[in-house]
């Protein structure tokens, strides 16, 4: 960043003597990536680092001293680490561990207790399998086959991402409750009525989990699928290769880092899963993070802290294991030339065929889960008990109409929502570019990508407070007070929950590029960014689309920090009002749940049309 | 009845007017006068709607007050007078010629004031209102604190009343008939009072926040009230303590025993200060009963209302249980769904309930019944409630006031019954306090003392669906409401000194206990 680089004598490429503007230009494009790491550090540093390392701190400090006792009691208790914590407590006791495992074994090995944190990491594993599972046949059909409404299906994909959890539990009661829409479906075909939630709360929970999370899996994947080169997929039929064998050799090593991507991301959410468990599951479903949210709650920061670093520990150490996985595989790709799709139905017979009937399954099962609920949660919103009414949406309206400026209104809240979902890709993308870019071929890559997975890996509750005490009250440093409240923190904090997605989903399809693409670039005079700009992005413009989604689905979806930075302003968002609204009939919340479904459908399909205009 | 009349009709189609007995006065001229009937602007219109309705409503209960309060002078009986009573005058019946306002002046206690200053405003008909309209002579109450205000065309005025250092003032709708309005004279203060409260007391379908600041700045013009609804309720203040980094409000309003009790546990200094009971007038007029006792020994609170922790259950699908040993029942297995008592009020009420039923020792045996009888604990209320509305269960956690929304939302009351278990209801009283060190003291005793009110208790009773409280005879309440608000025989609350100190475990044992099925 010396002005030196910008001096006449400091350029070789010959274009040296042009305008001012252009020199400015010059140095602004050589340092364009410098610029951009350092503010995004420093957004990192005052957003993220700041409030965590408040609260983390507050566990391995007892009034001044450094102690790890607060972690040994943690895990030496058997309510956290189940069988675990025993060997736990005493990690030498070798003889009497091999004696226990013994006795075991004689007792016919039943299944040993999990404690909250097997228990949390066991239904997080199983809501990987179920997102993957429901996640991947997304975006098969999506990649593969061309059908009128595909583009507008792809951009409502995540819509299940931004819906609060109060929402997703009145969408899950109302369609699989036991008065619900599947039961009065299956009533009109003279079954029924089966008991979904009562026969386990657990399946159920799980389900709530892939309702979130196959869409993330699926938008993942089909980023990457997207970004296959048809001419390998070619090359490879020419020289011999049945489809079948093609698409095991060429097309599957391209989308397995994107796979299992959207896996370790589901398993991270799914491991800090908090309302909606208790929500559908029940107390007897308790996660990690249920345990945190009630320290906060009693004011036991500390402890909730040791929870906390303990869960992040532990999902950043996977996240981190992935990503050594996901370096190795650098690949060659030239990415530009996407796959062909073929018509979903083409003629009938066709159309009965084993694999397009098997489609029309998927398609089947994904109404029931991804669309039943929602469906079912818009319904809410207009019966009470009398049938159909519209007095919760006259109730949004008069709220506007007369509402106080005390009060929370409608518009203002989605308008903000809005607008913050906007600022947040203006400034997300830019942070999530930078990291991709600063850690996919660096020596410290890996490490340092995998700190910047540090906000999914925290627990929000714990980061919420963190907020609060840092930033909201303010902190002192050096002599200067730090607080940052209101629209600009909201919209940063935002874009530090969203940027990883943009990484996430932009650095396994940068890692794959040939590095030989960047280098003729600078061989011919491009500065770094200039190759960046025009050379790399655009053969990872539908990851920068996917992320971009993603970032927006996050902003509109945020409500834990967004609340707390919010709070005695009116910088309110969609989801706040919806919990606001909430009373002792649902009504009125459920109303404004719609109205954020509708504002965000609308603006995913808006996002996705501009969007693939650079995707093009 | 010798009221003092002050007013006439005069001038052609009633909308002018005289002044009687006077001789000076700033709205002598006619044209000033004339008042359109609703044209006060469309942002002053739903306000004086419902001031309105206010002050119709007001003349019942402050008419209650009256009635014990006052002497043997009996105008008590004068202020539950209908609007027939005012026709009996003969002014009514003159149609074009207007109608009476009966204004009574009281002070603080409810007692009549007498040579009291009383002047009529109407509202101006320039810019909504903006410019003030014109002013009428003022006149004097009688011994009953009364005058009578006559051939008033209809329409919107702000009646004031001054006596002393006291003064006050109130509007009025007169719409086709004569009417009466009471306006208190108290002290006036001037400034903002903030109050920090949770967020359905603003925010959800009328909200009693948004009346009270109404009311109470109607009765202290030159008060503001600003409310603030901090995410994290009083904790949100226990960390601004803990963090030294200040208090911006002056009351909290809606404190219930928990709090107390954390707040004891986390904080080594004051957060709330010991009432001052003599700056509350009516603090005496809470009800003797455990329903609304916080118990605190350094007495910071002062009730508002209370609820009762129920069960409600769909009488098609089961009878309604009568006892704890009901619910461990084989008939009701499969049937209860409660709430997390770690961050859910009803479900933390249930919890102490049965531990007030097994006692310290026994209620986690009594909950290992509950479990193998499949009770489901979920999280929230609301998520509870969900369960039940799409017939999860036929039998949930919840308030004894489902009733009142069910009617409100024209639900099925076979599905909204309600149970007592051994015939009581777990009370969750909820309260008021000041800020130690708030500057701003007087206006937030003026406050509490307008909430606890004849008009402001039942005002709260029916907008935020709870129990005044007041005794009966300091409110009367809405008779539909009444009706579906059901309280139990008998009320039972864990207090501040069976809690303290013993609140987190019990809510941790219970978790864990639950959490390791």
């Amino acid at each position: 960043m010396s002005s030196r680089a910008g001096g006449p004598g400091g350029r070789r490429d010959g274009r040296s003597r042009r305008s001012g503007r252009n020199r400015l230009r010059g140095w602004a494009g050589r340092h364009a990536l410098t610029v951009l790491a350092v503010a995004t550090a420093a957004i990192l540093a005052v957003m993220l680092y700041l409030p965590v390392g408040i609260v983390f701190s507050q566990a391995v400090f007892s009034e001044g001293t450094p102690t790890l006792s607060a972690f040994r009691a943690v895990l030496a208790d058997p309510f956290y680490t189940g069988a675990l914590a025993g060997v736990l407590a005493d990690p030498l006791a070798i003889g009497a561990h091999v004696e226990g495992v013994l006795e075991w074994l004689r007792a016919g090995a039943p299944v040993p207790r999990m404690g909250l944190f097997g228990f949390t990491a066991y239904q997080a594993a199983l809501s990987t399998v179920a997102s993957v599972l429901l996640g991947l046949p997304a975006a098969y059909v999506l990649a593969t086959y061309e059908f009128r409404g595909r583009r507008t299906i792809r951009s409502l994909t995540i819509l299940p991402f931004v819906l609060p959890g109060i929402m997703v539990a009145v969408g899950f009661y109302a369609m699989f409750g036991r008065d619900g829409t599947l039961n009065a479906a299956l009533d009109f075909a003279g079954l029924g009525p089966v008991d979904f939630i009562g026969y386990s709360p657990l399946a159920v929970v799980i389900v709530a989990h892939a309702f979130y999370n196959a869409p993330l899996v699926a938008r993942v994947t089909l980023a990457a699928w997207e970004s296959v080169d048809r001419r390998a997929v070619e090359t490879a039929r020419s020289l011999g290769a049945g489809p079948g064998r093609a698409f095991r050799d060429v097309v599957v090593p391209q989308l397995l880092p994107a796979v299992l991507t959207g896996a370790l991301l589901t398993f991270v959410f799914t491991f800090m899963t908090f309302p909606i468990v208790l929500a559908l599951g029940g107390l007897g479903l308790a996660t990690v993070e249920v345990w945190i949210y009630d320290r906060i709650s009693q004011l036991a920061v500390a402890e909730a802290a040791t929870l906390a670093v303990l869960e992040t520990v532990l999902t950043l150490g996977l996240t981190y294991a992935y990503l050594r996985y996901e370096s190795a595989q650098a690949g060659m790709s030239r990415g530009d030339a996407s796959p062909a799709r073929e018509p979903l139905f083409p003629d009938l017979r066709t159309a009965l065929s084993a694999r397009r009937l098997a489609v029309l399954a998927y398609g089947a099962v994904a109404v029931v889960v991804f669309v039943g609920p929602m469906a079912s949660m818009v319904v809410g919103g207009v019966t009470d008990g009398g049938g159909f009414t519209l007095r919760h949406y006259r109730f949004l309206a008069e709220r506007q109409a007369t509402g106080a400026a005390y009060q929370t209104l409608p518009w203002p809240a989605i308008r903000n929502s809005l607008l913050f979902g906007v600022a947040t890709l203006a400034v997300a993308l830019p942070m999530g570019v930078t990291i991709s870019v600063l850690t996919v071929r660096s020596r410290w890559g890996t490490a340092i990508d995998a700190l910047a997975m540090v906000p999914l890996a925290v627990s929000g509750v714990v980061f919420g407070i963190g907020l609060l005490e840092g930033l909201v009250f303010g902190t002192d440093i050096g002599g200067f007070r730090l607080q940052v409240t209101g629209a600009a923190a909201i919209v940063a904090a935002h874009a530090v929950a969203a940027y990883p997605f943009v990484v996430r989903n932009v650095s396994p399809l940068l890692a794959d590029l040939d590095p030989a693409l960047v280098e003729s670039a600078r061989a011919l005079g491009a500065s770094r960014a200039r190759a960046l700009l025009d050379v790399e992005l655009p053969l990872v413009a539908s990851g920068i689309v996917a992320g971009a989604a993603f970032a927006f689905a996050i902003s509109i979806g945020e409500f834990s920090s967004t609340v707390i930075l919010a709070s005695g302003s009116d910088a309110y968002t969609m989801p706040v009002a919806v919990e606001r609204y909430l009373g002792r009939r649902n009504g009125p919340a459920i109303a404004m749940g719609t109205v954020l479904l509708v504002v965000t459908a609308a603006s995913f399909v808006v996002v996705d049309r501009v969007g693939g205009r650079f995707e093009a | 009845m010798n009221r003092r009349a002050f007013l006439r009709a005069a001038g052609v189609g009633g909308v002018g007017v005289t002044i009687a007995g006077c001789s000076t006065g700033n709205g002598g001229d006619d044209d000033g006068n004339e008042t359109n009937d609703t044209d006060t602007g469309d942002a002053n219109e739903t306000d004086s709607n419902a001031t309105g309705d206010e002050a119709s409503g007001d003349d019942g209960t402050d008419g209650e007050d009256d009635a014990n309060d006052t002497g043997p002078n009996g105008t008590g009986s004068n202020g539950t007078d209908d609007n027939a009573t005012d026709g009996a005058n003969g002014t009514d019946g003159n149609g074009d010629d207007g109608h009476d306002l009966v204004v009574t002046v009281e002070d603080e206690a409810g007692e009549p004031v007498d040579d009291a200053i009383v002047r009529i405003r109407t509202e101006g008909d320039i810019l909504g209102g903006l410019f003030g309209g014109e002013e009428t002579e003022e006149a004097a109450t009688d011994s009953d604190g009364e005058v009578v205000a006559e051939g008033l065309s209809d329409g919107t005025y702000t009646v004031a009343a001054e006596s002393g250092d006291l003064s006050g003032e109130r509007e009025v709708e007169i719409d086709g008939d004569s009417a009466e309005v009471t306006v208190a004279v108290v002290e006036q203060t001037e400034g903002r009072l903030r109050i920090a409260t949770y967020s359905s007391m603003v925010d959800g379908e009328e909200p009693a926040g948004v009346w009270l600041k109404e009311a109470f700045e109607e009765r202290y013009p030159d008060v503001t009230i600003e409310w603030t609804v901090p995410e994290a309720g009083v904790n949100h203040y226990i960390q601004r303590a803990q963090q030294d980094a200040g208090i911006d409000v002056d009351v909290y309003f809606g404190l219930n025993v928990d709090d107390l009790v954390r707040i004891d546990d986390t904080l080594d200094e004051q957060l709330f200060a010991s009432l001052e009971r003599d700056r509350v007038e009516r603090a005496d007029r809470v009800r003797d009963d455990p329903a609304v006792e916080f118990g605190d020994p350094d007495d910071r609170v002062l009730p508002y209302d209370t609820g009762y922790i129920s069960l409600v259950y769909d009488e098609g699908e089961v009878e309604g249980p009568e006892s704890f040993e009901d619910l461990v029942d084989p008939a009701y297995e499969g049937t209860l769904l409660a709430q997390n008592a770690q961050d859910s009020d009803p479900g933390r009420a249930f919890l102490l309930w049965t531990i007030d039923a097994y006692g310290a020792d026994g209620y986690l045996d009594y909950w290992r019944e509950l479990v193998d009888n499949d009770v489901r604990i979920l999280g929230s209320w609301d998520d509870a409630y969900s369960a039940y509305e799409n017939a999860e269960r036929p039998m949930v956690v919840s308030y004894s006031t489902d009733q009142v929304y069910t009617n409100r939302y024209d639900g099925d009351m076979s599905r909204s019954q309600i149970a007592f278990l051994e015939d009581q209801g777990y009370a969750n009283p909820e309260g008021m306090a000041v800020f130690e060190g708030s500057e701003n003291a007087d206006l937030a005793y003026a406050f509490m003392d307008f909430v606890l009110s004849s008009e402001a208790q039942a005002e709260i009773a029916v907008r935020n669906v709870q129990f005044p409280a007041v005794a009966d005879e300091h409110v009367d309440l809405d008779a539909e409401y009444d009706e579906y608000a059901h309280e139990p025989p008998e009320s039972i609350a864990l207090g501040y000194e069976e809690l303290s100190g013993n609140l987190g475990g019990w809510i941790e044992d219970w978790a864990r206990e639950i959490a390791s099925q």
